[in-house]
């Protein structure tokens, strides 16, 4: 099958799932005992306030018809209102996802940068100092609190050393540049607001790197064992044997084929950070969709529940069709049928 | 067969290249410091959670963030000065009376003041704002129409003079004290009007931006990101000293500390109290502390048989220790109230009789045929309680102090949303809550404390006590101050000894700022005046 019938298939899949999931958040979040009216109202409500609003929101109809007016909406592509913030859902996923997307990405790209090279000397000098440094590093990604390792971070680069700011996204006092992508960076070079360009990437480092040590970790150690895996086969003796540099020998012939299985890790971490990163957004004041996932939750706000999940599921899909795609040209002989 | 190796075009260093990535990307972020551009003169940036508002429009606008927003951009008839809430003085209106029957208020307004579109304040806006929030009947819309008001009842009867007649008697201290909040703000009816939808009264568009004449003027909001507020460059009792007042939105205490410190922040408005004990006697800061409006207390639900008798739920009473409470948990963040009218509130109630007794409460729970206590779950909201502390960690004091006379209490903790479907229902046997009064009159207590027909608190208790009930209407429709006070002496004292609660303590709000920061008065209504703040 070509690649092209392959992305096409895999997209057809991918509403299918979409339904599938809508039906189960949609089931789930209503067999919450939470009256979602009530959560967004609090306890003072009047009996009869509550009523009106649930009559305004749809929710005094049976679950079936709130469903098929759901999906029938999602059709047009109609998110709903969210109850909490009394805006379309998708206004509000407009805002709020490129915060995450951008953060997401740098933090993936962090990761990457760091991870690989990283895993390769930890493999290629195995049982070295070298090699136990990086276990102890990638220990560390793996097991420290996020929000722990975040305010440390900020306690020293930005309170004690004074190296990077604190909270928010760009500069408080720059005007942020003319929304086109919602992306800082896109916005900011399409613009050519140079100083909100680096505003931008200052901000984004710290919590880009807290976000990204954890895959850092995991990227850093399953590119360690499968290059050690890889590197015992016979073709790497042959190519030794054929009198190749080891640089050539480790570069050229042992990584491509060890980076299939930490190219399934990245996809899915980089899915797993696109879809919401609470803590980190919570502690650098970043406004991305983690937040507005968690506060959708506590809220019992029905129709932003079912916006992320939505998107979350899209993101999940598309990075799984991402690696899937990267597999064909990191090893040809892969075939998808 | 075996698998052939194809030479792949991938980069020789990829060592070097990924940390040289990092690196450069790293080292020119971090050197590439924007110059930080001049500061606009006399910019206040406040650190606050502004997570809440859902809607800066004032018919709309019910929570924390949003009042303050709204109060520092639109102006009312009458309003507040600094902290005292006991005394409504004019702010657009320049004297009022009322009809003997209490039934038509008539204002006069300050002549000569314009709206910054130019249009004037005048009868005309007052009736158009009042009858906006009751026809858009929204949130706190319930406010104005629990007076008697309707659309209609506001009438200009000539430029500068505004009649309201009520449907029915409500208490005059209560009415003013209603007009103070921002739901009775007024609004430019031109600006509403030229931004209508589908006869929304421009709601869509108050919700991010501000059509009143107040010293603010809102510029820009954007959730979850910051609250710009630019002087109103005509208001009408001069320039404000500060011109702009960024809100940033800062949901982590510690990164609010964070920027207080570093100076990138003038005000923290959530900080918690040992991080307030922390800046407390520092150089270059100062704490204001102000008393809040909530009272936190102990519900104790009559449809649980134990509760059903007064003396195992004045056993509970007495086998708190309110002060290890305030003192220890809260770190004296609080103080210890017992009765439902907070201190500053007219018809405040001092009495604090109850102390931690066990032998009392033994005796008690032994009269009431518990020798040996009993077991009862206790629902918490996994937040924040007022005071700044976790609400689990009272809940865990007062499971420690009712196990000493014998009562084993569950404690289950749950988000407020889940746990306000359980309460509503009736469905608890302890809770622990906080209620906050909506406009500062104890009609605004005795209502929910007392009087179960309005099924909130006392209801919600499995409290019915019709007597108590009717004493609370006479309390609110009562016209002289004295026989008002009298009353809600009497409610308060029933209530402390027999109402359906344990009442815990009244909090109190520490804000940190630098010191640079001039005229800071705590308002439990609306947290502060900006237009009063100045910068050394």
């Amino acid at each position: 099958m070509g690649l092209q019938a392959v992305i096409v298939r895999r997209l057809a899949l991918l509403v299918l799932v979409l339904f599938g999931i809508t039906l189960v958040t949609f089931v789930l979040t209503n067999v919450v005992p939470v009256d979602p009216i009530v959560a967004k109202l609090g306890e003072k409500a009047k009996p009869e306030v509550v009523e009106k609003m649930r009559k305004e929101w749809g929710l005094d109809k049976p679950l079936p018809v709130q469903y098929v007016r759901y999906v029938s909406g999602l059709l047009r592509g109609d998110l709903g209102v969210s109850i909490r913030t009394r805006r379309p859902v998708a206004d509000d996923l407009r805002d709020y996802f490129p915060a995450t997307m951008e953060l997401a990405t740098v933090a993936i790209i962090i990761s990457v940068a760091l991870g690989i090279p990283v895993g390769v000397i930890a493999a290629v000098r195995k049982d070295s100092f070298l090699d136990h440094v990086t276990r102890v590093f990638a220990l560390g990604g793996a097991s420290m609190p996020i929000f722990w390792m975040a305010l440390l971070l900020l306690l020293l680069l930005y309170y004690r050393l004074g190296w990077l700011p604190g909270t928010g996204r760009l500069d408080i006092l720059l005007a942020e540049p003319p929304k086109v992508t919602g992306l800082l960076f896109v916005d900011s070079l399409l613009a050519r607001d140079w100083a909100a360009l680096a505003s931008a990437a200052q901000h984004i480092l710290l919590p880009a790197f807290c976000l990204g040590y954890f895959s850092t970790a995991v990227i850093t150690r399953m590119t360690r064992s499968s290059m050690l895996e890889v590197i015992r086969q016979d073709y790497i003796r042959t190519a030794r044997s054929k009198g190749l540099a080891e640089r050539v020998v480790i570069y050229k012939h042992a990584l491509k084929n060890a980076l299939i299985p930490t190219t399934t890790v990245i996809g899915l971490a980089y899915g797993s950070l696109l879809s919401g990163a609470v803590l980190t957004e919570t502690i650098f004041g970043w406004p991305g969709m983690g937040r507005y996932a968690t506060n959708s939750v506590l809220n019992v706000d029905i129709p932003a529940v079912l916006g992320v999940t939505l998107v979350s599921a899209v993101v999940y899909a598309l990075a799984n069709l991402a690696v899937d795609i990267v597999y064909i040209f990191l090893d040809p002989r892969i075939r998808y049928h | 067969m075996e698998a052939v190796i194809r030479p792949g075009r991938w980069g020789r260093n990829w060592i070097a290249l990924g940390l040289a990535l990092v690196l450069v990307v790293s080292l020119g972020v971090a050197c590439a410091r924007p110059a930080k551009e001049a500061k606009p003169e006399k910019t206040m940036v406040i650190a606050m959670d502004v997570g809440d508002a859902s809607s800066m429009d004032p018919a709309v606008a019910f929570e924390t963030a949003s009042i303050f927003t709204a109060h520092q951009c639109y102006d009312n008839l009458v309003t507040f000065e600094g902290s005292d809430l006991s005394k409504p003085v004019p702010e657009l209106a320049e004297s009022w009376e009322v009809s003997p029957d209490g039934l038509v208020w008539t204002f006069k307004l300050k002549k000569g003041l314009k709206f910054p579109s130019g249009e004037p304040v005048n009868a005309a806006a007052v009736a158009y704002s009042f009858d906006r929030v009751i026809a858009l009947d929204d949130q706190p819309a319930w406010l104005l129409t629990q007076t008697g008001m309707e659309v209609g009842s506001t009438k200009a009867l000539d430029e500068y003079t505004v009649q309201i007649t009520l449907k029915e008697k409500f208490n005059p201290d209560a009415f003013l004290a209603v007009l103070t909040y921002p739901v009775a703000s007024i609004v430019d009816p031109k600006v509403c009007k030229a931004h209508e939808k589908e006869g929304d009264w421009g709601k869509n568009f108050l919700a991010g931006a501000s059509a009143g004449n107040g010293p603010y003027v809102l510029e820009k909001w954007e959730p979850e990101v910051q609250v710009v507020l630019k002087a109103n460059p005509n208001y009408w009792k001069g320039k404000v000293p500060i011109s702009t007042v960024i809100i940033k939105h800062v949901p982590e205490s510690t990164a609010q500390k964070m920027l207080l410190e570093k100076g990138d922040a003038q005000i923290a408005m959530d900080l918690r109290p040992e991080q307030i004990k922390d800046l407390e006697g520092k150089a270059g800061f100062q704490i204001i502390r102000g008393l809040g409006d909530g009272i936190n207390y102990l519900g104790m639900n009559l449809a649980y048989q134990p509760f059903k008798d007064n003396r195992v739920r004045d056993a509970v009473r007495w086998a708190i220790d309110y002060e290890g409470l305030v003192k220890h948990v809260l770190q004296d963040n609080a103080i210890v109230l017992q009765t439902f009218i907070p201190k500053g509130y007219k018809g405040y109630n001092p009495d604090t009789p109850y102390h931690r007794d066990v032998e009392k409460a033994r005796q008690l729970l032994n009269e009431a045929g518990y020798p040996n206590g009993f077991k009862v779950e206790l629902l918490c909201s996994s937040g924040v309680a007022g005071g700044g502390v976790y609400w689990r960690d009272i809940a865990a004091k007062l499971k420690d102090d009712l196990a000493k006379v014998g009562i084993t209490m569950e404690i289950k903790e749950m988000t407020s949303a889940a746990l306000l479907e359980i309460y509503r229902a009736q469905k608890h046997q302890m809770v622990l809550m906080g209620w906050g009064p909506d406009y500062p009159d104890p009609d605004a207590l005795a209502k929910p404390f007392a009087n179960h027909r309005m099924k909130q608190l006392a209801w919600r208790n499995s409290y019915y006590n019709d007597e108590l009930a009717d004493k609370v209407d006479k309390a609110a429709a009562a016209f002289a101050s004295e026989e008002r006070l009298k009353l809600y002496q009497e409610l308060t004292d029933y209530v402390l000894h027999n109402g359906p609660y344990a009442i815990l303590y009244q909090p109190r709000v520490s804000i940190a700022m630098r010191d640079s920061v001039l005229n800071y008065q705590y308002n439990s209504l609306w947290t502060t005046e900006l237009a009063a703040l100045d910068l050394k």
